[in-house]
This record gives structure tokens, sequence and C-alpha cells, in this order.
């Protein structure tokens, strides 16, 4: 397959380059338990990562993967072997890549560093269905057990009823008894417990990044960003997340101190709303040439990063998880996710938001148009929205996507003279 | 004071030269392979058109995809930014642009003064721009500049076309002539999907009573006349549409220097 001309993105911060040492020791791990006969499972990244950390299991999740592999201009090859497997191309791209690395013959040497074949599958519907179809055919295709949990759809907003959260709490209780049954052994309820208070230490380390983040020139933008939410995604419940977040809030405090941004004069900060380009992070950065600044996006917060940590009590450890998932931005209710994006333009000093459409996803692409008009209506902050596959590097076009950012930050810029 | 503006599009680069507020002279010339010398070439013709040489030109403005790569432009402006201000010099009263280009098709609000408040651009298919009337004249071998009349003499009943890809058009087009379709009543389908598709994105900006239309397809008044009633409002057409992000670009020029109060030296 040719391979389309890129741009990786510019990082700004030294922990994030600690955090991405992180992501490959993580991975790394995961290769050195298989070979040593641990039991391996695939699961998602919105499935409640705190009951794997408690019973010690290594993970692969499907989300995070296929950014991974995207961010090496890969994912194209492993979304045409997932299409060349009966994959439709309106399949969402990430379980594409997801499936293509599982059934491809051969893997590229960047993915057999870590890519291992998995032992259990922990399939959800949070957010989206597809996911456990596309599970289900890896539990076949390995022959492996599978496990489904489910999360009723959030129509509550912020108040999830207690017959909600006692429903969830059954069905991870169901996914652990599963795992103990296939050779994870049994729950240390008191290693549960401290995983949930380290979760909640997480988040709120996150939401003081969050303020930092919010200070202007900002000291972090979302390129350094996507890297740095990686413990949101993978190490809730883990003394390394907390760690890491630590080190990240005291690097960005002394550049607030400094009154050091990522560039030299700031005139416009925007809000990404969608899938970045994984495959060319450096379309973030190429705003900057405006003074422009890709502050924040609606991804980072995708694996739990939106929430009101005292929710989290360590004591109710199955019920804190089941209402951190539920109340999760992207559990399809309209009403959480466009109270947090017109927060987060009002928090951040949002001068225009960049909506990106990935086709075959079911899900966000039908936020566009709320988050459009609230935010307009909320602070007069103008949206662009056009289609970008934040995964599939074969859709992209370079020269249309720039000219939309070209054309939305020429008018940003013209009405801010106004 | 004499300004230019280049519009180096993906099928045609546009020059326009203004002396002060007045249109000195304009062109248009298909875009070769190489968007440097097309600007190069409809600069030095219009010039010579003008009775002008470079040197004579106090500020240049280039636009459209090619914008970057214009060797003597003092500064490049986005095509949107340019077309609504082209449009607005043309018709000041207008709120919204519909321009058709070869490759692409935007929908542009502006204010008052000709800012660009909202815009939508169609996505990366043909479809909905000029490049896919190009493809069905070819097909049906007809000239491009005929097809928009033919379209409204319709001899049987308008045959539908996919208004959603070019090339499944294409097959399409290929079935209805098998069936025995007229060439006109699938030019009238041809037209019709088209105006289909961009009422959507123009619904997408929000519909303004005042509005213009630009670029190669304001001359198809196949398409025009079904884009009017579909939305129930008459387009203003400038003489030439091909030329209104140019013509903006010249005049983001005069306005630039009027500002700078010095001419660029080249």
């Amino acid at each position: 397959m040719a391979t389309k001309v890129t741009t990786p993105g510019k990082k700004s911060l030294e922990t994030t380059a600690e955090i991405s040492k992180a992501i490959k020791a993580y991975y790394g791990g995961v290769k050195v338990a298989k070979e040593e006969g641990k039991p391996i499972i695939w699961s998602y990244g919105l499935t409640p990562r705190e009951i794997f950390h408690a019973l010690d299991a290594h993970v692969i999740y499907l989300e995070h993967l296929p950014l991974m592999v995207g961010a090496k201009q890969l994912s194209g090859h492993y979304i045409q072997v997932a299409e060349e497997e009966g994959f439709s191309r309106d399949v969402c791209a990430f379980h594409r890549c997801f499936l293509g690395c599982a059934v491809a013959s051969e893997r590229d040497p960047y993915l057999d560093q870590f890519f291992v074949d998995p032992d259990i599958i922990i399939a959800t519907n949070l957010p989206c269905m597809s996911e456990s179809k596309s599970f289900l055919y890896a539990a076949d295709y390995h022959n492996v057990p599978y496990y489904f949990i489910d999360a009723p759809i959030n129509t509550w907003g912020q108040d999830i009823p207690d017959y909600a959260i006692e429903y969830y709490t059954g069905q991870l209780k169901g996914a652990l008894d599963f795992m103990s049954e296939h050779g994870l052994g049994t729950v240390d309820w008191d290693k549960l417990k401290e995983a949930v208070s380290l979760s909640k230490k997480l988040i709120l380390l996150w939401n003081e990044i969050d303020k930092c983040r919010q200070a202007v020139p900002t000291p972090m933008g979302t390129v350094d960003g996507l890297t740095a939410a990686y413990p949101l995604i993978q190490l809730p419940g883990t003394q390394l997340g907390v760690t890491l977040f630590e080190r990240l809030l005291k690097e960005l405090k002394g550049k607030v101190e400094r009154g050091e941004g990522i560039i030299d004069d700031e005139k416009l900060r925007l809000l990404w709303f969608g899938v970045p380009p994984f495959y060319n992070m450096g379309l973030l950065n190429y705003v900057e040439k405006y003074g422009a600044v890709v502050v924040k996006s609606m991804i980072e917060y995708i694996a739990g990063g939106a929430y009101d940590p005292s929710i989290m009590n360590p004591d109710k450890p199955l019920e804190s998880l089941a209402y951190k998932a539920l109340v999760d931005i992207v559990n399809p209710t309209s009403e959480n996710m466009v109270n947090f994006i017109r927060r987060t333009v009002k928090d951040f000093h949002i001068d225009g938001v960049v909506g990106v459409v990935k086709r075959s996803c079911g899900l966000l692409p039908g936020y566009m148009r709320p988050v459009k008009d609230a935010v307009y209506e909320d602070s007069g902050v103008p949206t662009t929205i056009f289609d970008l596959d934040g995964l599939d590097i074969r859709e992209y076009d370079d020269a249309t996507s720039k000219a939309n950012l070209d054309s939305f930050i020429e008018a940003l810029l013209a009405s801010k003279r106004r | 004071m004499i300004t230019a503006g280049i519009d180096i599009g993906s099928l045609t680069g546009k020059a326009v030269i203004l002396k002060d507020n007045e249109i000195l002279a304009w062109n248009l010339i298909p875009t070769g392979p190489d968007s440097s010398e097309t600007a190069q070439e409809v600069t030095d013709m219009t010039l010579k058109g003008a009775g002008l040489s470079l040197d004579d030109m106090d500020y240049i403005v280039s636009t459209g995809y090619g914008r970057v790569v214009v060797p003597f432009s003092d500064k490049n402006i986005t095509e949107i930014t340019c077309h609504a201000k082209g449009a607005h010099w043309f018709f000041p009263g207008v709120r919204m642009i519909l321009d058709m280009g070869g490759q692409d098709c935007k929908a542009i609000r502006c204010n008052a003064t000709g800012k660009v408040t909202n815009f939508a651009m169609n996505d990366k298919c043909a479809a909905g721009a000029g490049r896919s009337m190009e493809i069905m004249a070819d097909l049906l071998e007809t000239p491009l500049e005929k097809m928009g009349k033919l379209s409204l003499d319709i001899k049987e009943r308008l045959a539908p076309l996919s208004s959603t890809c070019v090339v499944f058009a294409r097959t399409e087009v290929l079935g209805h002539l098998h069936e025995g379709a007229h060439k006109n009543d699938v030019l009238a389908g041809a037209c019709e999907a088209l105006a289909e598709r961009v009422k959507s994105l123009l619904k997408r900006v929000g519909i303004e009573a005042d509005f213009v239309i630009s670029g190669g397809i304001a001359k198809n008044i196949g398409v025009v006349k079904r884009i009017e009633e579909k939305m129930g409002l008459k387009a203003n057409i400038c003489f030439e549409p091909q030329i209104v992000g140019a013509l903006g670009a010249a005049v983001f020029a005069r306005e630039i220097l009027e500002k700078k109060g010095k001419r660029k030296k080249r």
C-alpha cells in the first residue's frame, strides 16, 4: 500500500515523553506475560479497567492499540486486511484496524513487539454495540471464551438511578466470576478498593492538570494531551498512573508560573471535537503558524476523564465503577456530551471548535449538530465541521483538511479583529 | 492604486486587475499541471490586456488551492474569504454565497461587510462540483455550455440520478441511455442531482435571501434554475462568475494597501 506523506505531532513536554515510554513498557509487559503463560485479555477502553488491575490481568484494549498503529501510519494496512476478511468499510475504522491486526497472517515488526493473541475476551456495548460484534468475531477466530458486559444506555444525564447502578454492578460481578473461572484467580477486594481509591486520585490530578491547561497561554496542547491521557485510558487504579500525573502536574505548574505557552504568541484557542488524525498529528501543529493552538480535545476524555470524582467511594468499589462507566460522556446521552463541551469551551477560553466526522462512527457524528448549536448559543463560539477519518489514512485528504482549517482560522482571526 | 487578485483553482486559473475600485482587466485559463506556471500565464495575459506590467502592481493577493505557489504574490488568503469579499463587491447586500468550483463546492455566509461568518464545504466527493458536470458532458457528448439549456427541455421525464457519487452516476446514465431515455432527460437528472446536493450544503450554513452563485457552474442555467426553485430564492450572478474569488483577492489587496499606505516593491 502506498503511504501518504504525513507529519508526526510535535510534543512539548518532558512528562509526555515519559508517558510514551510507559505505554511501550505496558505492552512489553503484556508480551512477556503471554510468554510466561499468563492469560491475556482483550477488552475495550470503557470497561472499568480497575477490575483488571485488581486481578493483575494483562489487557490489550481494542481502541488504544489502533491509535498506536495509526500513529505509525500502519492503520490503513490493517484496516485493509479486515476488509479483505469481509468487513465492510462502514464498520468502525478502529474495529476494522483491530480485527486486521488480529487476523493478519503477517504482522510488521512494530506491531509484533506487543500484539498477542487473547485467552479471554471481555466485551461491552459501551459506547457502541459494534464493539461486541467485532469481539464476537475475534472470539470465534481465536476460539477463546467471550463475556459480554451489558451497559444500560444513559438516558438520565448525571443522575444515574440506583437500579441501573445495581444492574451494571451485577454485570461487573459476572465478569469477575467469568475471569476467575478462566484462570485469573479470585478478586482481592482490598486490592479492588485500593484501585478505586487510586482511580479517584487520578481523576483529581487530571482535573488539576486541566486547570493548568486553561491558562493563557496554554502550557499543554492536544498533541501532548492525547499521549498524556494514556493513564486515563489504561492506568486508572494504578500507582503508576498517579505518579505520571503528579509529574505532569508539576511540570505544567512550572510552565504556568513562568507564563510559558506551547507557542510564543497565542492568538486563538481551538477545541478538537471528534477523532484527530493519529497518522498525521502534525495537522494539529499546522494551525500554530496562525498563532492558533488546539488546546483541548474531546477524545482525551473518552475513557472517563469527565466525571465528578466524588462518586468514587472505595468502600463501594463496583458501584463506584458502575457509576463512572455509565455517566461517561460517550455513553450515548447527548445531554452529558453537549454540557461537557459547553463547559470546556468556557473553561478553556475556546475561540473555535473543529468538528471532524469519521463516517464509520455511529456515535460521534450525531453529536456534531447539537454541539455546534449549543456552543454557539452559549458562548457565540463557531464550529467548523468536515470529514476526516482519524484512523483510516487511506481516507485522508490533506488539502481539503487544511483548506477547512485555513478558512476557519481566517474567519476567526477576522472576527477577533472586529 | 493598482492591485491584482490571482485565483489558482483546481480546474481554472483566474486573474483580475483593479484600478482603485474598477476592474481594469480579467482573464481565466485552464489550470495546467504546474500551478506556478498557470499563475504566471494568466497574470501575464491579464496584464497585457490592461497594458501593464508586473512592476505596475501595487499589491497582489493570491487565493485558491494553488495560492501558496504564486511566486509574485504579496499575501495569500483562502478562497472562502475571497469569494465572500468578491461577491460582496458585486452585490453589497449579499449574505449567502454558493461557490460551485471545479473540484469542490462551498456554501458561505457573510455579514454586511463581506466577512465570513460561517461556511461549509462539500466532502471529498466531486459529485457536487464542476468536474461532475464535465464527466456528464463528456459521457453524453454534449458541449458543457449547452448542458443547462438542454436539461430544461425535458422530452419525456427526468431520468433520476444518484446524487452521491459521480462514478455510480456514470453507470446510471448508461443504464438510462440503454433504456432509451432522451439525452435531455438524463441531463435534467444530472442537474437535478447536483442542485439537490448543494441545497443540503446551503441549509447547513443557514439560508439567507440575498444570495450569490459563483464559480463555473453558475453558468449552467439548468442547475441554477433548479437551485432557485428548491430554495425559493433568486440567485444573483455576476457577468463572469468564475472571477469572483480573484476579484475578492484584488479587493483585499486594495484594502491591505490602503491600511499600509505604501505599495509593495517588486
